[in-house]
């Protein structure tokens, strides 16, 4: 059960779209990429699984906190931020453009990622 | 359970206190609802400097690791009251548990003391060494000696939280420590 998703889907949409940042955005998948696919990465034992990722323009990837602590999904570049996810919450977000995108959880700087976006 | 006996003193240690002081506690072993009342009693200890470094320091970077401690720390306190919960049993206070909160009140009198940079210092660096020993004690200790599978995997999921939280102070300590 994804609880909050839906909040957190929304509030992370109007917040992206409305920056305008490239890389991540919630937009429509890219007409190069006619099926695109959705990842998922599972925060598990304070680790985002898999660590590193690489996806295709117009993909979306949903972060999934299992832990019972609360964790974030901060990518640096664009300073785009999940927000407070808690157990079962999800953020998700689609690619738009070329790019590798290293991000972190704020409450705990040690636990790192990286989303590599290939194509266009 | 060697490493158990040190636990008391190893805190003391990083208290600044004698290692005398505490050589008694755990000559026994102690068995898997003691175990629970240590873990627990450790988490809430590390709430409580949390609070101070709340109330005391203005690094933003200090606060947010404090506000993390008590976030995550009361999150594994609530998942072990459950387990205790659904197995219809409560942890039992013991030597062990009473020595941790008297060497905590030493530390938690030190560091209402301090202000400024030399908070900041005293709490990375107490907080590195905190976890640094209570996650000896859990690793080598109650995992291997803990009778129950659920609560040796509680034990296990605590764990791998709280060794996260050592690499973040000894992070914090590396940078605003007075090492």
């Amino acid at each position: 059960m994804l609880k909050g998703a839906t909040v957190t889907f929304m509030v992370s949409t109007i917040t992206v779209t409305a920056l305008g940042l490239a890389g991540f955005a919630f937009a429509p998948a890219a007409a190069a990429n006619p099926a695109p696919a959705t990842h998922i990465i599972d925060i598990r034992r304070l680790q985002f699984e898999p660590m590193s990722l690489t996806v295709a323009i117009g993909d979306t990837v949903v972060w999934i906190n299992r832990d019972i602590v609360p964790h974030t999904v901060s990518v640096q570049k664009g300073q785009r931020e999940s927000g407070h996810l808690e157990q079962d919450d999800s953020w998700r977000v689609t690619a738009t453009a070329s790019d590798t995108l290293p991000y972190y959880c704020t409450y705990h700087p040690t636990m790192r990622g990286t989303v590599i976006v290939k194509g266009g | 359970m060697k490493s158990l006996m040190l636990l008391g003193a190893a805190v003391a240690a990083i208290s600044g206190t004698t290692l005398m002081s505490n050589a008694r506690a755990t000559e026994n072993p102690l068995n898997d609802l003691q175990m629970a009342h240590v873990a627990v009693t450790a988490s809430n200890i590390d709430i409580a400097y949390a609070h101070l470094a709340l109330a005391f320091s203005e690094n933003p970077e200090i606060r947010q690791f404090a506000e993390t401690m008590v976030r995550d720390h009361s999150a594994v306190n609530e998942q072990v009251f459950a387990l205790a919960n659904k197995l219809g049993v409560t942890a039992q206070d013991n030597d062990m548990s009473r020595q941790l909160l008297a060497q905590a009140q030493q530390v938690k009198d030190e560091l209402s003391r301090l202000r400024g940079e030399a908070f900041d210092q005293r709490y990375v660096e107490n907080e590195a060494g905190y976890h640094q020993v209570v996650n000896g004690v859990v690793q080598n200790d109650f995992i291997p000696n803990v009778e129950n599978s659920e609560v040796r995997a509680a034990f296990q999921g605590a764990l791998q939280i709280f060794l996260v939280h050592q690499r973040h102070a000894e992070e914090l300590n590396r940078k605003f420590g007075g090492m």
